[in-house]
């Protein structure tokens, strides 16, 4: 009745001046109508300081949602997890984006093919980007220092989106823009190099801002420090990282009685992926269980020894499983067993190890101390230099494994290993037995992933990855 | 306010009809001796003195007032033309006279006291001053002789205005007056010819001998010919001839149509109309089957290619859609449709009219006593064609093991490894699930009126029962285990329609008309599934779990057997009203205001009941679980028009020269509103927790307004009443079009009727050639959601804590032009061979710049995943149309009338600019290739190498690449018709039409014939491996269109009811299709509605071949 009445007077008023609109040649206003309405907000909401609170929202949204999946993916690429067969009567599975996480397949979108492995979480990822951009881009209109924290956040943000990029994508991945209010513009291929170069640009511009908030200072000073190692820059990134505190940390907080939002995909799946609920054994047909297996494809790491005596950061259990009636014995993480459980993105450890690993590229001894202290801090007794490099690199990374199990940070470290320190790929990554379905016997070849296929079909300046090798 | 007035547009309707019968009752009262006199007096041409006229006096008082003036106020007050030249008339003449109760007799005699001039009395009404005494004496020694005559029309005896007179030896032309009378003086004398041209007519020439110095008068009588040129169209000018307009325009007249073609709705008068250019594409046979029209083809990708459609001067929804709103109109209540193709539409449609408008008038009443028009038509329709084999192949993924319908891209893909292959034929009578469709179709016309006010009211109700019933398997299945049978159950898709179409004219003062047209209509539609089982059990959407029990054909035939039957019912409530005003004044002579005013608003309601039934053995069907969905739109469209023309007065020049200027502005705005709302049901006892709730799910709406407005200008200028010049321009702005590119629309067009120049030597081979050519601007605008971004409001945890969050979801582009189409044609009307053939040949080209294209956007821009899309202004397309119809009388006399039709479409269209190869979801656009081009991989050979009798995919190479094939429009179209009249009594007619070779994609792909088929030949088992998704058959198509005979009960007979008029009819539509076709019509199919592609989904019935009887009386 309102649309109506209201369209009815502003037609009568349209009417009663169209003739002398007929002679001035100016008709804008006569054909003025309100926002459409589609199920979408009105423009102006999104100007308002709300509108880009929840820009930022989203952009910290999507980004946990990605790490949720990165941590499985990544876990499932390197040695961390191996998904385990169902046995002889496994059917109807079907992990989507897990299935494959090794192999290359062709990927085709009309006349376009590609090959390789597509990153699951990149439309997210590019997502959470822009709208911590666009989210900036309203808070700074505002012209109020209450939101500097929420600004320095959204660079931070940004930074780490960008970061992911530069981790685990093949170099060459274009960042686009959508400003928001602008055209769309969009990016050519940009290296691996210069992602961690824009990164540390992100991390600096976060950090250039006064505010309140230790965790998005965290965010940025350890997101710096990850960056500049994945440059090479090991001296700048333990300058970045130095005097971080053990309590100063970055993570992601669920809250499990919210269940229509988007939360943890670790524990809205709780029995899919990581965990075994003893009290649903058999589970259903979609049941997938993930494993921990020593030196999976050769490379891989010795997790544990006995699962009664294990380290602190790779806690693992052993289960019995019921498939089909047919008992089995499998080791699991027990790293994430509770929804609530927060999921560390930045924390003291990762300073520690950027501090040793400067240390080290020093030739500096105190790089072992440095190991040390933090071991200690969980309780795990020291340990001692080796004495060749290739040894000492062998303990850091090491080190490093167990540190940031299950946090997405392993195919980063693959990559660094090749590219930094000039180990081949074989010697880095699974390459071995492979002992998942029947049909797949070793692991597949693939170094890191690629976009997805949209970009290769709808972005003209993107024409591929510029380099494939770690 | 407004929707309270919508919603009482019945009451308002009722009132129009009361106070219409109420006219018609006064009609009827009045003595008939006075409307015999008003009658006679408009046949009046005895040219004597009226006694009306000279008992008029009146008083007058002049003083210093002008010549011109005084003679014009004269003019206005006898109502009588007074002509006079002004070289006679001293430029400083004033006029002094005071007179009282005065004839004019008398007052211009006082007036021209003392004057060389004087006046004479050529008709009742005109009075002509001339030179007295010496100038008279001067011209009778030149022998100056005055020719005055009537032309009439043989057929009506009505004058006709306009006729152009050309006396041999005389220089120049005169034209005739309202009455058809004209006047003319000669110096010569003797022997000559008169030769009387108007368009429309056979040219007519009398001899006769000029009296030197004398008078003659001479009457002539003019026959029609074949050409259409004389009609009158609706341009930004006002109302003109054809001739005038530069381009062409048709014109197509319902009842016509109806009498010699199986007419419900305006899409089938378009098809039967058989218009070049103008092509009906039908979504199916159901009742109420959604149609497209479209005109000269298609030039947009994205946008709309739907011809502009209004009503009696309003703007209405023409969208597609179940039913089509253009068929909510009710064909009884229009007079005539106007198809306008080409430059002109824009300059008064505005934006959006490149696609074409079409005009509907409705009809107006006559006055006179009060006409009823009745009609019932009786229809029995029955579709025909086989549907091919289904083979339905049944197995598992290879890897995941699961269970599934292996599709052949599936097996192919190596995605599935086929088990088992059943073969369905939905040919099985048992099966089959079409009946016999039957149809009802009334109407009831009156008008009358007198001359201030008419009438004219048209109610129409049709009730259609689809040619869809449950399958013989399915009832019989039903019926032993006792399930309930709804009433019409076994019947599932029937349409019901009332319209009720009023229109009323007063004519409250001499200048001033207003002409009001309500009308509303009610669809109500049922659409069950029903008897759509096997399309939901071929396409897959079945259960894993049932599916090797659903793909045994035993299973499917075993009345016992378990099944589950998908359905869902789909009622549909559509409702149209219109409302509009049209009101013409002329404040002074020849300045015509037209306003229009107008509201159309069409609101349906779709709500959809899915449920699932379950019939295990002999235990009773039951309902297992359901969902309802209920959608509301509601759209509004507001006109409102404004225009001045004025054809001015060029005093002499405009014997030779006239000039019509006008100016215009109107605004249309447009109120959408879609709400739709999901519910669910669960009977009690149901697996769920929600066990027989109503549970209501999400409700989402979408709500927008746009308007546009536009002013022109424009003038037509002729000249010699042989050459016409049409131009103008206009400038629109539209809520979708920013202010920075405000768009301006340029058009210019000339006609040349070259065969009444003098040069031209008048042979019977030519009898008329007229030469046109028109070129113009038009657009179609971008929607103004494709302008503004789009953000949606998400959740998220954060910190913990559930959030509000706001997310991009579209761009949108506010760089974003209309598409801008420029258009020229060029073409001829001519009337050659004795007048016996009617030739109009046009050839229109359109380059659509700027076109909007849909563009996915790359991930990297972060608007997350899918494909996210976007419009830009990127592509061209041209389109090249070549239109030809042609009529012949071959026999015309008192006792036959023969006419033949013949038309020719061929329409191309290229896609440009939007780079080596674009593709927009299934199609691909490619530079230099068709807007629906289809592509295909080529088989380059094939082997049985195992020697089995089937063609496995490695046993045919394919080409790497897809090629171009074809176009899903076909390239060119023509209709034959053939129409018989004997003795004026009985009317035979049958029409046919041919579809060059077009692509048809066959969707579903079970649908086909050749795969795991051994009888199959190689070459077919090639060609569907080849398909490896969608099979594409290029057809061609020759359809008897309609064949009917007519009875007219003679005046005889009608005298005994004292009928007017009387008829009965047997007509036949869709007699028989000749094709190489694999299916059933590939010209019937819903996906051409979602698409500018066809593709026959296989289980859409064609249109069904019907049978009418229809009974006309007027009384």
């Amino acid at each position: 009745m309102n649309m109506n009445t209201r369209t009815i007077a502003k037609l009568a008023i349209k009417t009663a001046i169209l003739p002398a609109f007929l002679f001035a040649c100016s008709l804008s206003d006569i054909v003025e109508v309100g926002d459409p309405e589609t199920g979408a907000l009105d423009r102006d909401f999104v100007k308002s300081s709300q509108g880009a609170i929840g820009l930022f929202h989203a952009s910290v949204g999507l980004l946990q949602a990605v790490t949720n999946s990165r941590n499985l993916e990544i876990g499932l690429f390197t040695d961390e997890l191996t998904l385990r067969p169902y046995g002889t009567s496994e059917h109807n599975t079907s992990v989507g984006a897990f299935a494959d996480p090794r192999f290359p397949t062709t990927h085709t979108s009309g006349e376009h093919s590609v090959e390789g492995i597509q990153y699951p979480s990149y439309a997210s990822l590019q997502k959470a980007r822009i709208n911590a951009m666009q989210s900036r881009y309203f808070l700074k209109n505002m012209h109020n220092t209450s939101y500097d924290a929420l600004i320095a956040g959204s660079y931070a943000i940004e930074g780490y989106t960008i970061l992911i990029i530069a981790e685990d994508l093949c170099s060459g991945i274009p960042l686009s823009n959508v400003p928001a209010e602008g055209e769309v513009i969009y990016s050519g291929p940009v290296s691996t190099q210069d992602l961690f170069r824009t990164a540390v640009a992100k991390f600096d511009s976060s950090l250039q801002i006064n505010h309140d908030s230790t965790k998005y200072l965290t965010l940025a000073r350890i997101g710096k420090g990850r960056a500049l190692m994945g440059m090479g820059e090991y001296g700048k990134a333990a300058e970045a990282v130095a005097d971080i505190q053990p309590t100063e940390k970055f993570e992601f907080k669920y809250n499990e009685t919210v269940i229509t939002s988007p939360v943890n995909g670790l524990t809205t799946q709780p029995y899919r992926y990581w965990t075994w609920t003893p009290a649903s054994p058999t589970g259903s047909s979609t049941t997938r269980s993930t494993e921990i297996i020593n030196k999976e494809g050769q490379n891989g790491m010795v997790w544990y020894v006995d699962p009664l005596n294990i380290d602190p950061r790779v806690p693992v259990s052993t289960e019995l499983v019921n498939e089909e009636l047919k008992f089995t014995s499998i080791v699991r993480q027990r790293k994430y067993v509770g929804a609530t459980l927060s999921f560390p993105i930045a924390k003291w450890a990762e300073a520690k190890m950027i501090e040793a690993e400067s240390y080290l590229s020093d030739g500096d001894a105190r790089w072992i101390e440095v190991i040390n202290e933090a071991r200690r801090s969980v309780g795990l007794p020291d340990t001692s230099s080796p004495s060749s490099i290739d040894e000492k690199v062998d303990l850091l990374f090491r080190e490093r494994a167990y540190w940031f199990y299950g946090e997405g940070v392993r195919l980063a470290d693959y990559r660094r290993l090749v590219r930094q320190y000039n180990r081949s790929p074989f010697s880095v990554y699974p390459t071995g037995g492979y002992a998942r379905l029947s049909n797949r016997t070793h692991y597949g070849t693939a170094f890191v992933y690629i976009p997805h296929i949209n970009e290769y079909v709808h972005n003209n300046k993107f024409k591929g990855c510029l380099n494939d090798n770690p | 306010m407004f929707r309270k007035t919508i919603r009482n547009l019945k009451i308002v309707l009722a009132v129009i009809a009361v106070i219409a019968w109420h006219g018609a009752e006064l009609s009827a009262q009045r003595p008939a001796s006075e409307v015999l006199i008003s009658e006679n007096h408009q046949r009046d041409e005895s040219g004597q003195k009226s006694k009306k006229e000279t008992a008029v006096k009146a008083s007058i008082r002049f003083q210093d007032t002008s010549f011109p003036d005084a003679i014009g106020k004269l003019s206005q007050l006898f109502k009588v033309d007074i002509r006079y030249s002004n070289s006679h008339i001293p430029s400083d003449f004033k006029v002094n006279i005071s007179a009282t109760d005065q004839t004019i007799s008398s007052i211009l005699d006082g007036i021209l006291r003392g004057t060389n001039l004087s006046y004479e009395r050529l008709t009742k009404d005109i009075l002509v001053i001339v030179l007295l005494d010496s100038a008279l004496k001067r011209a009778a020694d030149d022998k100056t002789a005055t020719i005055s005559g009537r032309v009439i029309d043989s057929a009506s005896k009505q004058g006709l205005k306009g006729v152009s007179i050309e006396v041999s030896g005389i220089p120049g032309v005169v034209l005739t007056d309202e009455a058809g009378k004209f006047l003319l003086s000669s110096r010569v004398s003797g022997n000559a010819k008169v030769t009387a041209r108007l368009v429309g007519y056979k040219a007519k020439t009398q001899s006769i001998i000029i009296p030197p110095g004398g008078k003659i008068d001479i009457n002539i009588s003019m026959s029609s010919s074949a050409t259409t040129l004389g009609e009158v169209v609706t341009t930004a000018s006002g109302q003109q001839r054809r001739v005038e307009v530069a381009n062409d325009i048709v014109k197509i007249i319902p009842d016509e149509i109806a009498a010699r073609s199986p007419v419900r709705t305006v899409a089938d008068i378009l098809e039967s109309a058989q218009v070049p250019g103008v092509q009906v594409q039908r979504g199916g046979g159901d009742p109420g089957a959604p149609t497209k029209i479209r005109i000269r083809g298609i030039s947009s990708i994205s946008q709309s290619n739907d011809p502009v459609v209004i009503l009696d001067g309003i703007w209405i929804d023409a969208s597609v859609g179940k039913p089509s709103k253009l068929d909510n109109i009710d064909p009884a209540s229009i007079a005539s449709i106007e198809i306008i193709r080409g430059p002109s539409a824009a300059t008064l449609y505005g934006q959006d009219a490149s696609n074409g408008v079409i005009v509907i008038t409705t009809k107006k009443g006559r006055p006179g006593v009060s006409r009823w028009d009745l009609s019932y038509k009786k229809d029995w329709g029955q579709t025909y064609g086989k549907l091919p084999l289904s083979y339905i192949g049944v197995g598992y993924h290879p890897t995941t093991l699961q269970r599934s319908r292996c599709k052949i891209e599936n097996v192919l893909k190596m995605e599935c490894i086929q088990e088992k292959v059943s073969v369905y034929d939905p040919n099985d009578p048992l099966l089959g699930n079409e009946g016999v469709q039957t149809n009802n179709y009334y109407t009831l016309g009156l008008d009358g009126g007198s001359n201030a006010i008419t009438y004219a009211i048209t109610v129409s109700r049709t009730n259609t029962i689809g040619v869809r019933r449950i399958s013989p398997a399915d009832l019989a299945r039903m019926r032993r285990v006792g399930y309930a049978q709804k009433e019409g159950f076994d019947r599932p898709s029937n349409l019901n329609r009332d319209n009720i179409t009023s229109k009323l004219d007063l004519l409250p003062r001499k200048n001033l008309t207003i002409a009001i047209t309500g009308t509303n209509t009610q669809t109500n539609i049922r659409d069950n599934s029903y008897s759509r089982r096997d399309w939901g059990m071929l396409n897959g959407n079945i259960p894993a779990t049932t599916l090797v029990e659903l793909y045994n054909p035993d299973t499917l035939l075993d009345p016992n057997g378990t099944h589950i039957i998908e359905s869902s019912e789909k009622p549909l409530r559509s409702s149209n009203s219109t409302i509009g005003a049209v009101i013409k004044y002329e404040p002074y002579k020849s300045v015509v205001v037209n306003s229009t005013f107008g509201a159309e608003r069409s609101a349906d309601e779709v709500s959809e009941y899915y449920y699932e039934t379950k019939c295990i053995k002999q235990a009773a069907c039951i309902d297992t679980f359901g969902r309802r969905t209920e959608k509301n739109n509601l759209k509004e469209i507001f006109t409102v028009r404004t225009s001045i023309s004025t054809p001015l007065n060029l005093g002499k020049i405009g014997r030779f020269l006239s000039i019509s200027p006008a100016i215009g502005g109107d605004l249309r705005q447009t109120n959408s509103r879609v709400v739709s709302v999901g519910k669910s049901k669960v009977p009690a006892g149901d697996r769920t927790i929600n066990n027989g709730e109503l549970i209501l799910g999400s409700t989402h709406y979408t709500n927008f307004e746009n308007a546009t407005a536009g002013w022109y200008v424009n003038s037509t200028i002729g000249i010699l009443n042989r050459i016409y010049f049409d131009m103008g321009v206009r400038q629109d702005i539209g809520s979708a079009i920013t202010s920075s590119s405000n768009a301006q629309y340029p058009k210019i067009g000339g006609s040349w009727l070259i065969s009444d120049e003098s040069f031209w030597k008048e042979n019977n081979l030519i009898n008329l050639l007229r030469l046109r050519s028109a070129f113009g601007h038009s657009a179609v605008q971008p929607d103004l959601t494709d302008i503004y971004g789009k953000y949606v409001i998400g959740r998220a945890v954060v910190d913990g804590v559930l959030v509000r969050t706001v997310e991009m979801m579209n761009p949108g582009n506010n760089m974003l032009r209309s598409e801008r189409a420029v258009e020229m044609e060029l073409g001829f009307d001519a009337d050659v061979l004795y007048d016996r053939l009617n030739l109009v040949a046009t050839y229109a080209k359109s380059m659509n710049k700027n076109a909007l294209v849909s563009t996915t956007l790359p991930q990297s821009v972060g608007l997350g995943s899918g494909n996210i899309s976007r419009k830009e202004n990127i592509a061209k397309v041209t389109n090249r149309n070549v239109e030809v119809s042609a009529t012949s009388r071959i026999i015309e006399n008192a006792n036959a009338f023969v006419v033949l039709n013949y038309s020719l479409t061929l329409s191309e269209n290229r896609v440009l600019s939007v780079g080596d190869r674009f593709t927009g979801g299934d199609v691909i656009y490619k530079d230099g290739y068709p807007l629906t081009s289809v592509w295909s991989k080529m088989v380059l050979g094939y082997r049985d190498n195992n020697g089995d009798g089937l063609l496995h995919r490695n046993e045919v190479i394919l080409s790497d690449e897809a090629v171009y094939i074809g176009t899903s429009q076909p390239r060119y179209s023509s209709t034959y018709g053939v129409s018989v009249t004997l003795f004026n009594t009985i009317t035979l007619d049958s029409r046919f039409s041919y579809q060059s070779q077009y692509i048809q994609s066959l969707s579903n792909n079970n649908f086909r014939y050749g795969s795991e088929d051994v009888n199959a030949p190689l070459d077919a088992q090639a060609a569907e491996i080849l398909s490896l998704t969608t099979p594409q058959k290029p057809v061609s198509d020759l359809r008897w269109g309609s064949a009917s005979i007519q009875y007219h009960i003679p005046k005889s007979l009608l005298g005994v009811i004292r009928g007017r008029s009387a008829s009965v009819s047997l007509q036949g539509s869709n007699l028989m299709l000749w094709t190489h076709y694999v299916g059933r019509d590939p010209a019937v199919n819903s996906a051409i509605l979602s698409s500018e592609g066809r593709a026959d989904t296989g289980f859409t019935p064609p249109t069904p071949r019907t049978f009418v009887l229809d009974f006309k009386i007027g009384l």
